[in-house]
């Protein structure tokens, strides 16, 4: 192989390497905000599509993040539901129709449940900023959009121990967008395979701290 | 007219006899190169089915879950005392990610039925056909078609709608809404073991665990060396710089490789070691290379013979005849050393003929042969078919030996010392100078009363510790080290794996019947739970329900317009689509007009579509095919067919005496009642007893032989009570190194009679009066101390290993050897 073409064949791959390179940089700079963050409160809204509902449903609520590796997923409206997540452990809050009184509370390993599994590694990864987390389970592009706004595309791997797809030729099982604006988190939107989409916008940030304080969580 | 006998006389034709051994070495070789079956089934040793409680035994022995378990726990290498909770952390999740992917890789090979550890990977979730038939098969009785029911389920699953659910779920959750098939699943996995990543962990999170249950037995020792070898170059591949772990594998399969490997390691190195001492020491009294391997020929024979002998009537034979076998008739060694020591010793200067010097120890190495094999022909009447062969096996052989002594070995030439060199005569008849001075040392006069007195007394002692004679456990015959057994222990403890021991055992003509017999003893047997006698069991019938049962189910399943009609009222206020459910309007249908699962299409060899789960069975049915087999119908008790269905109902947390009687007594058919230690313990117990019976047979038919030969009280005195004195030394020493007597002792004391007669005989021995004859009275004296010696290396070093069954062979033997020396060399004065 002549001089040129070696010289070529190195560039080329000293390039490959720098791009990826600079595009985990990319990611590292885009999620620096949410780095060291113990303890973030975010409202949003969601707009829930799924093949087993008549319409597409709306919730309110709020996601709640403590570190180390607490996570809280609770619906205000229509109907009050809590998620919680410490460790591998998944608790289910069942309230009653007026949303009142809690009705049920039911503690199950998230083994079980590995969709919840798979939430809370996005989540764990988004704020603690932990890329090699995030790139172990899903191929990830970044795309700038208007408005100063940053695009993070999330599409989960085959090989994701979560899901194990039988179907080989499917590109993916998950799709994440997450939309960033001067390092806020504003939208998330999954979508899964048979139209499954769940679409979170998040108005306001409740708080963020980055010194966790002591007895965060309410016991219920 | 001359014989026709004298065409095969080596008088008249000596190389016709070597053609004839050459020929036959070849033909034998021949033979077993093609036919030779070496089998290691601990079955073969088991004895035949007498009872269904001794069938079922054998075959949880054989064909049992334990057998074909192993169990892997990773580790990872020792850290910092100061390790943070962080790198704690980081290192269980490491361990957790080694662990999947050890259990995908071995899940995809073929020589492991079932991989577990405690994952069950979405791929994984639809084990057919089970699913299929989950409205059928579930026992839930909070799961209903009420509208309450219903609505509770929907609630649930609105829950889980709060996050995207992946494809099988979504799937999951539009044909079964209940979660019946995931509520199955978890019953069915009895392991309740704490879990990080998904995967099994010890209670204090260190080892992450996980086993494999392989398609080969345990004692198909080829097989498990393969599966082995499998999983720690799977481990391997696994382990990179930034891991390292530790693992242990432990289970039957790997203990029976360990032990393998401990003894085949330990009898190499002993027998190199004895070899080489033995040669080194025959060569120091016969002081040629070609007398040792002359004297090495019969036994040779005599092994190649043996093994012949047992596959032309067998087909086959067992690794433990070999090994014993070849140990036992050692003693073919003492027929050529008895006729080299006359030859090389001529007591006159004249060396005679090596026929005449044949001709004249024939008859001491004839009856010492007779009353040897009389002794090992009383075994092969034993109904177990390993003594049996074991019998056979040594009566062919030392017959093959001693008919080689006879008549081949004086065939080829040896020089005696009277030809000599002249330094070399020097040496050899120094040397049997010493050993003879052993014999005519004077012995102070008590030894000879002591030689009577001790016997009687250790005979005493032996009836005082009857308590303790006799060898009850089997796990202290075990080869494998203290550790390793320790080590499964901790495991299986702590993988919460179902005890081997106690088990009830139902019996039926048909599946069918038998699986109604279980659900009709299943509340005795939750009852057993509440009372805390048994913390939990297992049976088929949690698996596979009859098809009463089955039908039963059907029945309350609403049709599909009262289905469709609740569903619309239950999700009537809720976002949930009726639409959505269809495909679980669709299943609960097509389950109310299914036939029912039959145990017999699980049970077949024939694989069905999807029963199979990347590449490995499904535990489900692999559990009914251990739960449920079919037997022969040894006691046609239930049904004159020739096999018979059986039930094995594994119980576990048993603390206290199962009440046989009251179960048997609430439910109209026979429960039977197992506990493996204890049946094994009677089953070794029945073979002592056994071998007991046909040693004191043998030694009595010795002894009435031996009457017939001598004549004279003294003699016949000087003859037997060495040999009979020898043994109640040997099992009083036993006794007193805290030793108990198992079978392998037993056999072994039907070696130490045969050679205490062979040492009684020549020690005897005093040459006819006539002048072609030698002195050799001091000769035959002097072979004995050949032989001990011969026999006391061989088995001396056999009696130095810490193997169980090795130490016991060698120590009874050797002790055996010595004291019939002994009590042979007292009777010589006092006779």
């Amino acid at each position: 192989m002549s001089d040129y073409k070696v010289f070529i064949l190195l560039f080329l791959l000293l390039l490959s390497g720098v791009c990826t390179a600079q595009d985990n940089l990319q990611l590292q700079k885009l999620l620096s905000p949410l780095a060291e963050t113990k303890h973030i409160k975010l409202e949003y809204e969601e707009k829930r599509s799924s093949l087993f509902f008549k319409q597409p449903q709306l919730y309110q609520g709020y996601i709640e993040y403590i570190s180390p590796d607490t996570f809280i997923k609770q619906v205000a409206a229509p109907n009050k539901k809590k998620m919680q997540i410490i460790g591998d452990q998944l608790t289910l809050y069942h309230y009653s129709k007026d949303s009142s009184e809690l009705v049920q509370k039911q503690v199950i390993s998230l083994d079980d449940y590995p969709q919840f599994k798979q939430l809370k590694a996005l989540f764990m990864g988004l704020f603690q900023a932990n890329i090699s987390e995030l790139t172990r389970y899903y191929h990830y592009t970044i795309n700038s959009l208007a408005d100063k706004k940053t695009q993070l595309r999330l599409k989960s791997i085959n090989s994701n121990p979560f899901t194990q797809n039988k179907q080989q030729n499917t590109p993916f099982s998950q799709q994440v967008d997450i939309i960033f604006n001067h390092g806020d988190i504003t939208k998330i939107t999954m979508r899964g395979l048979g139209g499954e989409i769940s679409e979170l916008i998040f108005d306001k940030k409740v708080f963020k701290q980055n010194v966790l304080k002591q007895n965060v969580l309410k016991k219920e | 007219m001359k014989s026709p006998l004298s065409a095969i006389s080596p008088a008249t034709n000596p190389h016709y006899i070597i053609l004839l051994w050459i020929i036959s070495c070849l033909l034998m070789m021949i033979f077993l190169y093609y036919f030779l079956q070496v089998r290691s089934d601990i079955s073969f040793f088991l004895p035949e089915d007498q009872s269904t409680i001794d069938g079922v035994m054998k075959h949880q022995l054989t064909q049992g879950e334990a057998g074909k378990i192993i169990l892997i726990a990773l580790s990872a290498a020792k850290t910092s005392s100061f390790s943070s909770a962080s790198k704690t952390q980081a290192s269980i999740k490491q361990l957790a990610e080694i662990n999947k992917k050890l259990t995908i890789k071995l899940k995809q090979n073929k020589q492991f039925i079932t991989v577990q550890n405690g994952s069950l990977l979405l791929q994984d979730l639809i084990i057919e056909p089970y699913y299929r038939y989950r409205y059928l098969l579930h026992s839930q009785p909070e799961v209903s078609f009420s509208n309450d029911s219903l609505s509770n389920s929907f609630e649930h699953l609105l829950q889980r709608l709060q996050v995207i659910p992946g494809p099988v779920e979504q799937a999951l959750f539009a044909d079964d809404p209940q979660m019946i098939w995931l509520n199955l699943l978890k019953q069915w996995q009895t392991q309740k073991l704490q879990k990080h990543h998904g995967v099994w962990f010890d209670q204090q999170g260190q080892q992450t665990l996980l086993f494999v249950k392989t398609r080969a037995n345990a004692y198909d020792l080829k097989k498990q060396q393969q599966n082995i070898d499998i999983i720690k170059s799977s481990i391997d591949t696994l382990i990179t710089a930034e891991a390292t772990i530790k693992y242990v594998l432990t289970g039957a399969p790997v203990f029976a490789m360990a032990s393998k490997k401990s003894i085949s390691t330990q009898i190499k190195i002993i027998s190199m070691i004895a070899s080489f001492i033995l040669m080194a020491f025959l060569y120091w009294f016969f002081r040629s290379l070609k007398i040792i391997l002359l004297i090495g020929l019969p036994l040779s024979f005599a092994v190649l013979t043996g093994i012949t002998c047992i596959i032309l009537i067998d087909g086959f034979i067992h690794g433990i005849t070999i090994a014993f076998g070849i140990t036992i008739i050692g003693i073919a060694v003492d027929y050529p050393v008895h006729l080299y020591s006359h030859i090389i010793f001529p007591a006159h200067q004249e060396q005679p003929s090596q026929k005449t010097v044949m001709h004249s120890i024939w008859p001491l190495i004839r009856l010492g042969l007779i009353t040897t094999l009389i002794g090992f022909s009383a075994i092969t009447l034993s109904d177990f078919s390993g003594l049996r062969q074991l019998g056979l096996f040594a009566i062919s052989g030392l017959l093959a030996a001693a008919l080689v002594t006879r008549f081949m070995l004086p065939i080829i030439p040896v020089k005696s010392t009277t030809g000599s060199k002249a330094n070399k005569h020097k040496i050899q008849t120094s040397a049997f100078k010493r050993l003879l001075f052993i014999i005519h040392y004077p012995l102070p006069k008590f030894i000879y009363s002591l030689s009577i007195a001790l016997p009687v007394l250790a005979l005493f002692y032996i009836v005082s510790q009857q308590d303790s004679l006799w060898q009850k456990d089997l796990s202290a015959l075990s080869p494998v080290p203290e550790q390793q057994k320790q080590q499964d222990f901790k495991l299986r403890k702590a993988m919460e794996l179902p005890e081997l021991r106690h088990a009830l055992v139902l019996q039926a003509a048909t599946i069918e019947e038998i699986l109604q017999h279980s659900e009709l003893l299943k509340p005795q047997l939750e009852q057993l739970k509440q009372q805390h006698i048994i913390s939990g069991y297992d049976m088929a019938n949690l698996y596979l329900p009859s098809i009463k049962y089955q039908q039963q189910q059907q029945k309350i399943l609403p049709t599909e317009k009262e289905l469709s009609s609740r569903l619309a009222a239950v999700l009537k206020n809720t976002p949930l689509s009726e639409n959505a459910f269809l495909p679980f309007i669709h299943s609960v249908e097509q389950s109310k007009h299914m036939q029912p699962l039959l145990a017999q299409s699980l049970l077949s060899n024939q694989e069905q579509p999807g029963y199979e789960q990347n590449g490995s069975q499904n535990f489900i049915s692999d559990k009914i095919k251990t739960l449920l087999f079919q037997q022969n119908n040894t006691s046609r008790k239930f049904s004159t067919n020739d096999k018979i269905w059986t039930a094995i109902i594994p119980l576990q947390g048993v603390e206290q005496a199962l009440p046989m009687t009251t179960i048997n007594q609430s439910v109209h058919f026979p429960v039977y009642g197992l506990d493996l230690k204890v049946q094994t313990e009677a089953m070794l117990s029945n073979y002592r007893n056994d071998a007991l019976l046909w040693f004191f047979l043998g030694a009595i038919l010795i002894l009435v032989l031996l009457f017939s030969q001598y004549s004279k009280i003294a003699d016949l005195f000087a003859v037997t009570w060495p040999f009979t004195g020898a043994v109640i030394l040997t099992i009083a020493s036993l006794l007193l190194m805290g030793h108990s007597l198992s079978v392998f002792h037993l056999v072994t004391l039907l070696l130490v009679i045969g050679l205490g007669i062979d040492y009684s005989i020549f020690m005897q021995y005093t040459h006819p009066e006539s002048s072609e004859v030698l002195q050799s009275s001091e000769v035959a004296q002097v072979s004995v101390i050949i032989c001990l010696v011969s026999t006391l290396i061989m088995f001396g070093a056999l009696s130095l290993s810490d193997l169980p069954v090795l130490k016991a062979i060698g120590s009874t033997a050797s002790l055996g050897a010595l004291y019939a020396f002994l009590l042979a060399r007292c009777a010589i004065k006092t006779q």
